[in-house]
This record gives C-alpha cells, structure tokens and sequence, in this order.
C-alpha cells in the first residue's frame, strides 16, 4: 500500500530540495537559454520567409533536446538517490515510518517535477518570444514538442534513478551519467553508423536497433507527430511509417512509456535490496 | 362624401399593395427553385431553352436558382451568373460542355460532375478556342476545367474544389490539352489530383493558389511557359515541370510539398528553363532537377531563389550539367544541395559573374565588407556524404551524431570528404523574396497561452518548493490522530536468532534477546561488533535471518508499521541543514502521522523553543541531538534506538543529553543503543550485550561488564590513617565498592557519580583531604 | 586479448553474419511485382507511380525490380539503359491484370491518355487490340517491335 500523504509530504521535500539544487538551477538556465536563442535566430533568419516556428523549426528544437535534456534527467536522477545515500540523509529518511517504494516514488516525483517545471520555463519563455516577435506557430506542434520533451526528460530520470539505486557517491553518480549521456547521445549511434555501414544491415534491423534507444524513440515520434511523416528520415522512416502507419505514434508512445517505467522499476528492485547504505 | 372617395382610394391602395405582397411571394418562390433567365431573346424558365433559343453573341443572364443536366453549350454565348445560381450534373457527365468558341461562363456555381476517371468527367469541358471562364465556384467535380484542343482560353477568378476521393481516384482540378496561349490566373484550387498543361505553348500562369492536390502544376511539352507569383503548397510535388523549353518561373511561393518523392519543382528535360526569386521552403526537396539542360547548347538558371528548411536544398541527378546557380539563398536545408546517386555535379555554375550563392553553413567571413565572403564555401560534410552512399543512415538525422561527425572532419582533414561543390564567391547575407511567404502571418495566441501556462505551472512547483508552500498545506491537511500506544505489558521488542550477513562475512550471528517497556539495553563492543547492524535490522532497514519484532509487529514483514513504534536517534543526524528548526520539525510530524501540538510540546521540553527560526546547520552539535531526539519522540513511540547518541557531543552537552533519556526512561520508553562509553551503559542500560565480532559474547548487569573489562574507574580519596575504618564502613552502607589503602581509601565509582563517595565522607563528617582517579580501564569511561 | 576471448568474439561475429543472411529473404523472381502506389517513384521520370492499370515493371535476374509510371517510360528507360532483363511486366489494359510483356499485342496512338503521354496500351488478345487501333487508326506492335520501333513511328512522346 502506498500511503498517498506520505508521499505527497516527501515529493515535496523533494521538489524543494530540487529547486535548491546548481545542477537543476544551471540546467534550467542552460536550457532557457539555448531554446530562447534557437528561437530568437529562427526569427531572425527565417521569420521574413514565413517559416519561423515551432512546427517549422523543430529541427533544431529536437537536435537541442537531444544534446541537454537527457543529460539534465540523467545528472538528475543518478544524483537523486546516491548523493542522499552519501550524507546518510537516506538512512534518517528510512528510519522512518515510510516504505522504500514511497521513498523512491516520492523522489521520483518530486524530481521529475522541478525538471519538467526547468523544461517548462525554457520552453514557455521561447515561445513567448515566438509569439510576440511575430513567428508563425501551431499551438498543437508547440504542445506536441513540449509533451514529448517531458516524456523524455521522464525516461533520463528514471535511466538515471536505476544508475542511482546501486551507488553511493555523488561523484561516481555524476561520472557515470555523463559516461550514460554520451553514449545514448553519441556513442550508440556512431555504433550504429558503423554496424549499418560494415555490416550492411536492412532498414529495419537499423530501425530496431536505433529504437533501443529512448532519445531515438524521442526523434521519431515528435517527428512524426509534428510533420506527420517520417519520410525526412530516409529508407529507414519510409520502412516505419510504411510498415506500421498509423499505429506508428502508439508504437512510439508505448515505447516511451516502457522507457519511463522499466528503468524506474528495475532501479526499484536494486534499490529494495540495496537499502539505505 | 369626402369620406368614402378617400376609402376608397385607401382601400384600393390596400388591395394593390396585398396583391403586390402576393406576386411577389410567388416570383420569390419561383426564383428559389429554377432562378430566372434572361437573354437577348427574352426570358425563359430553364437554362436549357434560353440555350435552345439562344444566338451567338448572346448573354444569358441567370439569376439564382438551381439548374440540374449536363449542358452542352454550342453558341458563342455568355452565361453570367447573377447570385450564384447552382448548375448541377447530378453526378454524371460534365456538367458543361463548350463546342463554340468563345464562350464566357461566368459567376455560376458548378458542381456534381460524375466521378468516371476513364471518361473524364468535368464541371467544364471545352473543346472550342477562346473560352473565358471567369469567377465561378466549381465544386465536387472529378475534373474541374478541361480545355481539350482549346486554345487561347482564359481561366480567371475560379475557386476550383474536386471530389474528396484518395488522390489516385481524383480528376485534374485543370487540364489543359493542346490549347496553347492560354492564361491561368487568381485560381484557387484544391482537393484534386493535378494542374495539368501537355502539349500547349505560351501558357500563362499567374496567382494562383493551388494547395493539397499531387501535382500542383505538371507541365509536358509546353514551350515558353510563364509561371508567376503562384503560391504551391501542401502537394506532393509543387510542380513538375517536364519537357519544355524556355520556361520562366518566378515569385511563386513553394512550401511543403512533401510525400514520398515530394518536390517543390521537378525539371525534368527543361532545356533553358529560367527560375527566378522563388521562395522554396520546408518541402521534402526545394528544387529536384534532372536530365535539364538536355540539349548542349541550353542551360537552366536559377537566379535570387531562397531555398529554407527543406530537407534537400537543390537535388541534382549526377547527370546534371549547364545549371547555373547565383544569388540564391539556402539557408538551414538538412542538406542544401544533394547529388542522387553516385558522381558528380562538377559541370554546373556556383556562382556567375563573381556572384555566388549564401549558405547558411559557410564559416568564413568578408573582410573587406563587399558583400562576397573572402573564402570559399566548399560543400564537404561527412555525414551527408555518409547519407548520400548509405542513405538509410538518414534516420539519424537531426541526432547530435552528425554534428559530432561533422566535426571530427573538420578536424580531421583525412575523414574529410570531396567537396560536392565549391562556391567561389559565397554571398554573407542572405537574400530576400520581397512579399513571399510560407506562413501568412498570424498572432499565434494558443501558443502564447499555452507558453505563459507553462510559466505558470512552473511558478507552481516553485511554490511548491517553497516553505511558504509547506506552511499553506500544512495548514490545509488534516492530521491523523496519532495511535496511542499500547502499554504492553511483555516485551516491546523480540529479536530471536537475529543473523546477518553480506557474502563470507557474517556481521551478526544468532542475537537473541528482548527488552519491556522502561527498560534500557545497550549494545555494547568495538567498531564492527554489530552494534549497528543490529539497529539497522531492529528498524528493518536491512535483510536478515531470523526473526525481530517490534510491539508484536513483524519488522520483516510489515516494516513501516514498526518503524512508527521506534524513535531513532543516530550517531550524527543528517538533516537537511538548509531547513529551520520549524521547518524540520513540520516535515518529521506529518511523516510521523503526529500533529503539530505534541511537535511544539516536545520542541518546548528539549529547549528548542528559541532556536525554531535557525537552520538546522546553524544549531550546536548538542541542539542538533536534541532535534533528533524531539524527531524521534514524535508520535510517542515506545522504543528509542540510539546509535551512538553522545558521540560528537562535548561533556556538557553529553550529560545534558544523557540526562533527558533518563527521564524518558523512567517514563516508560525502553531504550536500545549502541554505545562504547561506560558512562552511558551505567546511566542507562539494566543490561548489557557484549558483542564481538558479530557474535553474543555476553550478556550482564552493565556493572558487571565494566568491571569485567576493568572499564571503570577507581578513586583514592585520602582521608587521613586514622579515618580510614571509618570512611570504608560509611562507604559500603551507601553501596560503594571499597578497598583500604594506607591513608586512603579505594572507591570504584560510575561515571557522573565521582563527587557522591566524597559527599557521603562529608556526610559521616569523615574530612576529606585530597582524591585521585586511577585505574580507568577503557580511559575514556567519562568526560 | 586472449585467445579464448578472441575465438568468441569471432564466433559471435560468424553467427552473426549467418543470422543477417538468413534475414534476407529469397526473391522469387517470377512472381508478379508488387508496387506500392502513390509511394513509389518511377525509374525514367520520378514521378509517383500511382495508376495501377498504366504501370509497368520489370525484373532483373537479381530479383531486383524497375517500377515505371507508363509502360511507354518502361521501353524509354530500357532503350536508354539496356539492362538485361529477366521479365518485362505489363497491365492488360481492359482487365488490369498483369501480363509477361512479350505475350501482350500493344496498340500505341497518341489519343491514349497516359501518365507519361506515350498513349501504349497492352492486350492479352489480339482482338481487343484491333478493336481500339480501328478505332483510332493505330497499328498493333508486339513486344519486340515496340523495343526497337524507329521512334518516328510511335507516338511522339518517346523521345
């Protein structure tokens, strides 16, 4: 049994400890900035052609969003538990009459909040800009872009809660999200490039392969959400929209989902085990 | 006399004007079903005899009202709608068909064509030359317009919308074939399959808007075309043009035209085809060119287009030679230009007459501010050329990959590709189309709204952060009223074969025991003993064998509800050192289930009272112990846990502190800690557990344990010779354990306890003349 | 590295290459093609392939497969190209099944509308090939005739 006010009362601990965190502050910053700036040059190079927006320069936006929200959830999450369990503050905190699924939960929660709220800044102040410099946009792409984004900010978490469940150093936490960022940001799909060119693999093994990857099941569907096809991704989008059509989006979103969930309940089960110390 | 003219007259004026009422009710209602026609040759009740009756030169004017039939028109008449009357086929056939030159058809609503592609069925269909057919709505027909060896027509001012049908079973929404010198001009048309213009020379297309259909424009074997000022958007190909000579296009406007084999514009077999100051934006490819030039005297120019964010640029087949490209812009394509399939494109201009082309992606810079930039753009990137050879590494476009590829050729000149082009002279601004644009512009409110609710909902969760937040529920929530707990009269903890351990190291074996209310239990040994470890599984924190309960709660099993029967007080407590006492206080009492009066209670009893509004980090090491304490003493739990409570205490604080878990003692808390300090073993614990290395060495009276380990310590007090006698009986009636030394005695003493022998020397009026410590044992047995 | 290591790796690689062969499944390369309409592009013109009936196709001995728009794109790709061919695949004009190009009779006039102007239609019977070249006064060809017809001769689009 989950009790509700238990977790309501850590989530917020959370979210207050969350919003005290650099790594949150400088991230949120970070992130205002960049998609603040992406959207002020989208302007201003391409706002007297009429192309200036969200559904038109997603492009850049998802490129953006690849590169710092999962290193902003990644960061996050590995810090979450491990830093915690370094101060000894986890051990008080499971003293307590609490459960580790609330304590986990609550983290989680409260986590996942601050990040989104982070993410939501950045997003809410580029499209204010946008807006009021004139940009054309359609407020469905915006939402879709800005859904899609906080369901990949979910899934860097909880990757970066189930490295947290098993460690106790802040530090360690730390390197080894940034060792996990650079491989599902770079790694994996320069290994991918070299799988697909040596080994000339078919358009759909390349597609399940890259679809192992959340920031990967991120492209695709907010591609394929905002410009209803996938086809500006070559033989491979052509294969998926081809092969699966409409339940192509589901298919994406169900990954997603899995994505948000299977490493959250993974890090559950070692963290279970694992305890406080 | 006067009176009855004058009613007359108004009572004739009554009649006319109800009589008036009348006819016209009756005309209305005759209008609303067939309209009326007029024309040079009087009026006539259906369309088909005005035509009948009709002569060449002659107007029909009809005036709304629905005509059903297919229509053939065999005069050189004009038909001239007035309010938009209704031709309809009723879903068969053209609904007209021109045989006679000349004709104008105008202001007319023409709809339900049949839907047959083998026979082409159209709203109008004319196979005569120099028909106008100007400002009419043509609406669910499989073709909208056919001039079929119609020259010299004239298409203005139509809205045309086809059959709502999957694009393959749609008509042309124009068709025109073998009609050369016609002019197509302010169209609108949808919903259809293509434009089509075969076999027609000099055709003229300007301002049009066709949108949503296949092929916007499909031009085949049409010499000296001239496409203007047209907006082509949402079709699969923009236009493609095929076959032609001479074909000027430009201003037009090019976006998103997409779809599997989307082009902005296919030229294909265009010999000296001229493209002009067009906007191509966000299709799938701006400008697809292939096999044009075809014959080696022509060439294709393309002069001040703006090609943006399409995913190809310009793609030319490796055929591709005699293009010219100068002023045009090409800014954040996905890739600006592409070379379909293999070889190369080195036999085309990239820049006239000093004059090149902006790229978006070019690096270098103007020095001498002319406009030109001072290096070459050079089209090398690595991952485009990846793509190029392996095109279903497409699908990690747009992933920080090909950015990082993109770099380590740059910095690595021997992963570098050849350049597909080079641009002498590359333009450092971009260029403009006046006037052209994609998007129109439009305030975007749902988008402003839904980013200030995004604002909004962040100000939320800040707030929620906040403290003031927390005060704002604390407030609100109702608290549950705190169980009381049950004065059991047994054990309030059972541990029975209590075992632990991680791999080969057993760090707790076979630890049995219990402790009732108000009693006190240390858990006595070295670093490593298991002191700790025991705590952890008496709290549940742990796995382990055996069996611990807490008030009859199995701490396996049902850890949470035994943890709310235990105040744990560590070594040294972590809080969160930024939140005030208050603030602490607030959180532990709502995770203890307890409510805010026994919080302030407790924090008044263990004087935090004047410390609520100071951080945690700012309290003493003393007053952070007491807030453990008060945190543990929430929800009144019978059992305390102290690990190691006075360790990082100074002496005063310690026996302050020491003090307090008395009293809690004695008020019925039965106490577990783990300690290495007699002091505290003696003050509080009635027995002992003496653990090593995991294991029960023994259990005792605490001072049977002190003594055994020689912990405590003994003091001389020198009373003289003669008072010796005197001092060891005073001392033994109070329970001190004594020994004779010369002029002195031996008092084995507990720790906090060492001015009572000197007190009752004092008090049996023995003088006291000095005293010393000695034999201590453990050494740090007290302060 | 070790050896045994080594061996593993190089199994592993094996079997994985087996398993990448064993993916790719055999082409039979008599059967009929498949085209996926309003998907597809034409070899010749580039355009969308997207009427079944004036499609055509043909197969080479690899079992890879050349789409076109227009049959009459179909004898101006092969002209211009001149791959060996394993099967040329063509629509019957009246039932829209598809038929071996060689067994067809092709009537080509110019008042044939079809997607890429060359106005070929193919029968199964020499009889619906007479009715509409009566009709419009076109001769008949047979396959090999329509490959190597001087241009002049057929409608005036392939060029």
């Amino acid at each position: 049994m989950i009790d509700l006010q238990t977790v309501a009362i850590l989530s917020q601990k959370e979210v207050r400890d969350a919003t005290k965190s650099r790594w949150l502050l400088m991230f949120g910053v970070g992130f205002a900035v960049i998609a603040s700036a992406l959207s002020w040059m989208a302007l201003s190079g391409l706002g007297s052609f009429g192309v200036a927006g969200f559904g038109r320069t997603t492009a850049s936006m998802v490129n953006m969003v690849l590169l710092i929200v999962p290193l902003m959830g990644l960061t996050l999450g590995a810090l979450a538990i491990a830093s915690e369990r370094e101060r000894g503050a986890l051990a008080y905190l499971m003293s307590q009459p609490v459960t580790a699924f609330e304590i986990l939960l609550s983290k989680y929660l409260g986590v996942a909040a601050a990040l989104i709220a982070a993410l939501l800044v950045g997003f809410g102040i580029s499209g204010i800009l946008v807006v009021l410099r004139g940009g054309s946009s359609n407020a469905g792409d915006f939402l879709a872009l800005v859904g899609l984004t906080v369901l990949l900010a979910l899934s860097s978490l909880s990757i970066g809660f189930l490295l947290s469940a098993g460690l106790r150093r802040g530090a360690t936490a730390i390197g080894l999200s940034v060792f996990l960022w650079l491989t599902l940001a770079f790694f994996s799909d320069l290994g991918l490039m070299g799988t697909a060119v040596t080994l000339d693999i078919g358009v759909r093994e390349l597609l399940f392969m890259a679809l192992a990857n959340p920031l990967q099941v991120y492209k695709l569907a907010t591609i394929l959400s905002i410009k209803n096809d996938l086809e500006v991704l070559g033989p491979a989008g052509v294969y998926a929209m081809r092969t699966y059509g409409d339940a192509l989006l589901p298919i994406l979103m169900a990954l997603f989902v899995v994505w948000v969930i299977a490493p959250l309940g993974v890090g559950f089960l070692i963290f279970k085990r694992r305890g406080a110390f | 006399m006067l009176n009855s003219r004058a009613g007359k007259i108004t009572s004739t004026i009554a009649t006319l004007i109800v009589l008036m009422a009348v006819g016209s009710t009756i005309s209305s209602i005759r209008a609303q079903s067939s309209g009326s026609i007029e024309s040079d040759r009087g009026s006539y009740s259906t369309f088909q005899d005005a035509l009948d009756a009709s002569q060449d030169g002659d107007v029909l004017t009809v005036t709304s009202g629905t005509h059903t039939g297919n229509f053939v028109i065999d005069k050189s008449v004009t038909v001239q709608g007035v309010d938009w009357p209704t031709f309809d086929g009723g879903g068969v056939g053209n609904v007209f068909t021109i045989e006679a030159p000349n004709v104008v058809i105008t202001g007319l609503i023409i709809q339900n064509s049949g839907n047959k592609l083998n026979s082409e069925d159209a709203g109008i269909e004319a196979n005569a030359p120099g028909v106008v057919i100007d400002g009419n709505r043509i609406q669910n027909t499989l073709f909208g317009i056919y001039l079929k060896q119609a020259p010299n027509g004239d298409i203005r001012n139509n809205v045309i919308t086809g059959m709502d049908l999957e694009v393959q079973r749609r008509g042309d929404g124009i068709r025109v074939w073998y009609s050369s010198d016609t002019v197509i001009e302010n169209n609108d048309v949808s919903l259809v399959r293509d434009v089509v213009l075969w076999y027609s020379e000099r055709l003229t297309v300007r301002n049009n808007d066709i949108h949503d259909g296949r092929y916007g424009l499909h031009f085949m074997y049409d010499d000296d075309a001239l496409v203007e000022n047209n907006r082509l958007t949402g079709n699969s190909v923009g236009a493609f043009l095929m076959y032609s000579r001479r074909l000027q296009m430009i201003g037009n406007v090019v976006g998103d035209n997409r779809g599997p084999s989307g082009y902005g514009i296919g030229l294909k077999d265009l010999d000296d085809a001229y493209v002009e100051g067009n906007l191509f934006a966000d299709n799938r490819v701006g400008a697809y060119v292939d096999n044009s030039p075809r014959e080696r005297d022509s060439k294709v120019e393309f002069i001040d287009n703006v090609f943006v964010l399409n995913d190809f640029g310009v793609r030319l087949m490796p055929s591709v030679k005699r293009n010219q490209y100068t002023g045009n812009s090409f800014v954040d394509n996905q890739e600006q230009v592409q070379v379909a399939g293999r070889g190369t494109i080195e036999e085309n201009d990239w820049a006239v007459d000093g004059i090149g082309n902006y790229w978006s992606d070019y690096a270098g810079f103007d020095a001498d501010n002319d406009g030109v930039g001072d290096v070459i753009y050079k089209s090398e990137k690595l991952f485009e050329n990846l793509t190029d050879k392996h095109p279903k590494l497409r699908l990690l476009t747009f992933s920080p990959v090909t950015q990082a590829v993109d770099f380590a050729a740059k910095s690595f000149p021997f992963v570098r590709p050849e350049p597909k082009l080079t641009d002498p002279s590359p333009l450092v601004q971009p260029g403009t189309v006046p006037g052209l644009l994609l998007d129109k512009k439009v305030f975007a409110w749902k988008t402003l709204l839904a980013s200030l609710a995004f604002v909004g909902l962040a100000g939320v969760v800040a707030r929620i952060g906040s403290t003031k937040g927390e005060r704002n529920t604390e407030q609100k929530e109702a608290v549950e009223p705190v169980e009381p707990t049950d004065p059991v009269g047994g054990n309030v903890i059972e541990v029975i074969d209590l075992s632990r351990s991680f791999g080969d190291v057993r760090a707790l074996q076979n630890l049995t025991f219990n402790l009732a209310s108000g009693e006190g239990l240390a858990l006595w040994g070295n670093n490593g003993a298991g002191k700790t470890t025991a705590i952890r599984c008496i709290l549940g924190q742990v796995s382990y064998e055996g069996s611990v309960s807490i008030c009859g709660i199995d701490v396996a099993a049902k850890g949470k509800l035994a943890r709310a029967k235990v105040g744990l007080v560590p070594q040294e407590i972590s809080f969160h050192d930024d939140l005030t006492v208050l603030d602490t206080m607030r959180l532990y009492t709502k995770l203890r289930k307890s409510n805010h009066d026994e919080g302030s209670a407790l924090l008044e009893r263990l004087s935090l009272a004047p410390h609520l509004s100071k951080q945690v980090r700012q309290l003493s090491g003393g007053l952070r112990q007491r807030l453990a304490l008060a945190i543990a003493l929430l929800g009144d739990p019978p059992i305390l846990l102290l690990d190691e409570p006075t360790a990082n205490l100074d002496a005063a604080a310690r026996q302050d502190f020491l003090a307090l878990l008395e009293d809690l003692k004695a008020e019925g808390k039965a106490l577990v800690f783990a300690s290495h300090r007699p002091g505290e073993v003696l003050r509080l614990a009635d027995r002992v557990l003496l653990l090593d290395q995991g294991k029960l060495v023994a259990e005792s009276e605490p001072e049977d344990l002190m003594t055994r380990i020689g912990a405590l310590p003994k003091m001389r007090i020198e009373v003289g010779l003669r008072n010796v006698e005197s001092a060891m009986t005073a001392l033994s009636n109070d329970k001190f354990e004594t020994s004779a030394n010369r002029t002195g005695v031996y008092v084995t003493v507990a720790p906090g306890e060492k001015a009572l022998p000197i007190k009752t020397l004092v008090d049996a009026g023995i003088p006291v003349v000095d005293f010393d410590l000695e034999g201590t044992g453990k050494g740090d047995i007290d302060d | 590295m070790s050896t045994p290591k080594r061996v593993g790796i190089l199994l592993l690689m094996i079997i994985g290459a087996l398993s990448l062969i064993a993916c790719q499944s055999e082409v039979d390369i008599e059967t009929t093609p498949e085209i996926a309409y309003g998907e597809v592009i034409c070899e010749q013109c580039g355009m969308i392939v997207s009427e079944e009936a004036q499609a055509a196709a043909y197969r080479l001995p690899d079992g890879n497969l050349r789409i076109f728009d227009d049959l009459g794109d179909m004898v101006l790709y092969h002209r211009l190209n001149g791959e060996d061919v394993h099967i040329f695949w063509v629509h019957d004009y009246q039932t829209g099944e598809w038929m071996h190009a060689p067994d067809a009779f092709f009537v080509a006039t110019e008042d044939l509308v079809t997607p890429m102007g060359h106005g070929i239609a193919a029968f199964t019977y020499e009889a619906g090939a007479e009715h509409l070249a009566n009709e419009h006064s076109a001769p008949i060809y047979r396959w090999d005739e329509l490959l190597e017809a001087p241009l002049a001769d057929l409608p005036r689009h392939i060029d």
